[in-house]
């Protein structure tokens, strides 16, 4: 969530300067009008030395003044839910029926088994294989597809944010009984240290349905007890910039029971990547 | 925009972008509305006038230093009703240099004089000389002597909940302590909540004479202070004080320079903030007469996270201007007073509210005009 962190914490240093205790800052915050599970969050984010960030970058959506609808890449794009905290938007129509078919052509012959990234340091950064993630999955890269790389460009258009700091595209196949388990998608500070020191911190997904199975597949958010349900076409975007469980993004892609479920992913990062280890190009994940 | 516009624009944005363009501008703006107000009347009066008596009052308006008060609005209200003899009986009233006046008014109304509520109708006439104004109609004859600056009623009524007391400054001059019940968030009806005839049944409640107490106290910080002094005097003429528990809105276009605050203990540093907030309600009324500052027919509504509700652009410029001016406030205040760390709070109060409520609002909205966007950027450069 976005926060006005650097004047919150202004404040709430001059509030316990003057002797009040932390309840009575509560109680100021209220009597401000502020609603009680903002006043929740902006404490915890003081008391745990977060409430800083007022002036960082966070991908969000490029939309003003409520816009049902707007326009990225010569193409109209529906506003069909948003949400705060989390940040979460369901867009309609992001892609179209052609573009997902295209997609899935593109990606099928290209299928590995999904692999995850552990949150342990001593597993392998590539990832492993993991009865968490029983799907497969493509990756492609930059340059592979014109129009995987157009849709790229239309993420960075609809959420303001660098093409050079958004991930190759992942195409992934769920089968009947496949699924995702509940997990975080930004990488673990501590164990993914120099991961993040090569490319950056996650810090955005993008999820595209390239169909809409028969049954199942409901992409869920346990924190919050929201489930979305994968249309043709839709993108699901959330963001996550502090990288830990009060990201409330915890999500999973629930067994599909009928059919296939295709989405194709986008990571976005804080920043670009180096590429120092000399495995990748500069700005390419 | 010309230099008349930056000038203008800045006067309005805070004492400290153009402090010696303030007082010309607002009594420009004053002028401004007083001639739109005097052709309405002529429009509506259709040759019904006294010529000879009308045009001694359209000249003394163009030449008198004019002052931003609420006998203007009241007398533009009343031309909007349809009662342009009534109008023009209260600018006459309003203009110390007009001695004599005399209009049939159709229509009973009331109108208005440094607080004091008169009801005519019929033959009126207004006569004045050497510190001395009597009204008279066929409601009856009333008389004001002046002391302190102010016209000041000779009668006085036991138990009368309009209580009107000078406050010993050029601006503003005088507080009305009232007991009459207000709305939250809505400016009090003055006219018609004045009891006229007859004193009211109802007694002004406890804490009137302390919380004019509290106002001149606070007066008198501002006074010792900065800038705010003039900023304040430039557009509040008189304060009305709501019984307690309520929080009425400050302001109406019906009332220039008359402000409404409610009659809580807030104690002197809060209460400052309150008249200068209410202030700065004037100073924008003051720019919408001008200038546009949104697009006409156009508004962007942004969600505010930190309420959980929503806020337009109209709505973020007019807490943005109130927050910096008291932010600026603040910070002077807080070089001076007893206790520059509740300074220092009220002013980080602001700021919060500043940067959580307004700033995202603002900064990206594509609705602000050239002269509403130029104010943005000069309240928040004030700040930085």
């Amino acid at each position: 969530m976005q926060t006005s962190g650097t004047s919150e914490k202004r404040y709430i240093d001059s509030l316990l300067e003057g002797g009040m205790t932390i309840d009575q800052v509560k109680q100021e915050l209220q009597d401000l009008g502020w609603h009680s599970e903002y006043i929740r969050y902006v404490v915890d984010s003081y008391e745990s030395g977060g409430l800083v960030a007022g002036a960082r970058s966070i991908p969000q959506l490029a939309i003003r003044n409520l816009s049902g609808s707007f326009v990225v890449d010569g193409r109209e794009v529906r506003v069909e839910m948003r949400m705060y905290r989390p940040a979460v938007a369901l867009l309609g129509s992001f892609l179209s029926h052609d573009e997902c078919t295209a997609l899935v052509d593109f990606a099928r012959p290209r299928l590995r088994q999904s692999m995850v990234v552990l949150g342990d340091g001593d597993a392998p950064e590539e990832g492993v294989n993991a009865y968490a993630r029983t799907s497969e999955q493509a990756s492609i890269k930059r340059g592979v597809s014109a129009l995987a790389d157009r849709i790229r460009d239309r993420v960075a258009g609809a959420f303001a944010w660098p093409v050079s700091q958004i991930e190759s595209m992942q195409v992934v196949r769920y089968d009947v009984g496949a699924d995702f388990t509940p997990h975080h998608d930004y990488f673990c500070p501590e164990a993914h240290a120099t991961l993040i020191e090569r490319g950056g911190q996650r810090v955005a997904t993008v999820l595209l349905y390239l169909n809409a199975p028969s049954a199942g597949g409901v992409t869920a958010f346990p924190d919050i007890e929201l489930e979305i349900y994968p249309q043709i076409g839709n993108a699901l975007f959330f963001e996550y910039s502090s990288a830990s469980t009060d990201s409330l993004t915890l999500h999973s892609g629930v067994s599909i029971t009928e059919g296939e479920k295709w989405v194709a992913t986008f990571f976005l990062r804080d920043r670009a990547s180096n590429g120092s280890d000399g495995r990748k190009s500069a700005n390419e994940f | 925009m010309n230099s008349s516009a930056f000038n203008i624009l800045d006067a309005c944005a805070s004492p400290f972008a153009r402090l010696e363009a303030q007082s010309s501008c607002t009594r420009l703006v004053a002028l401004s509305l007083m001639r739109r107000v005097l052709t309405n009347i002529r429009r509506a009066a259709g040759g019904r006038f006294n010529e000879l008596a009308f045009a001694t009052i359209e000249k003394t308006v163009n030449t008198s230093p004019l002052n931003w008060r609420p006998e203007i609005g009241i007398a533009a209200a009343a031309v909007g009703r349809g009662d342009p003899e009534l109008a023009a009986l209260q600018i006459a009233l309003a203009y110390d240099d007009i001695e004599s006046y005399e209009v049939p008014v159709s229509t009973a109304g009331c109108v208005y004089l440094d607080g004091s509520i008169i009801r005519v109708s019929g033959k009126s006439a207004l006569e004045r000389n050497d510190g001395f104004l009597k009204l008279s109609s066929s409601e009856g004859a009333q008389e004001f002597i002046s002391a302190s600056g102010m016209w000041v009623e000779q009668r006085s009524i036991p138990g009368d909940d309009w209580r009107i007391q000078g406050l010993g400054f050029s601006r503003p001059r005088y507080c009305i302590a009232s007991g009459h019940k207000a709305s939250s968030g809505i400016f009090p009806s003055v006219l018609r909540n004045k009891t006229v005839t007859s004193p009211s049944m109802s007694s002004v409640d406890t804490g009137g004479s302390e919380r004019v107490a509290e106002i001149e106290n606070a007066l008198a910080l501002l006074c010792d202070s900065n800038a705010y002094s003039g900023w304040l005097s430039g557009v509040v003429d008189g304060i009305l004080v709501t019984p307690s528990g309520t929080s009425p809105g400050s302001s109406s276009p019906e009332f220039p320079g008359l402000i409404a605050v409610g009659r809580d203990d807030l104690g002197v540093l809060r209460r400052l903030e309150q008249l200068v907030g209410a202030a700065c309600q004037q100073y924008l009324f003051q720019l919408s007469l001008v200038y546009a500052l949104i697009d006409a027919g156009r508004e962007e509504v942004a969600y505010v996270h930190s309420r959980r509700s929503y806020t337009t652009v109209r709505r973020a410029l007019a807490a943005a201007h109130e927050h910096v001016n008291i932010i600026l406030l603040m910070n002077e205040i807080e070089k001076s007073c007893d206790n520059p760390g509740a300074a220092r709070v009220r002013a980080e109060r602001r700021r919060v509210m500043l940067m959580s409520e307004c700033n995202h609002v603002l900064s990206g909205s594509a609705v602000l005009t050239d002269e509403g966007r130029y104010l943005w950027d000069r309240l928040i450069a004030s700040i930085e």
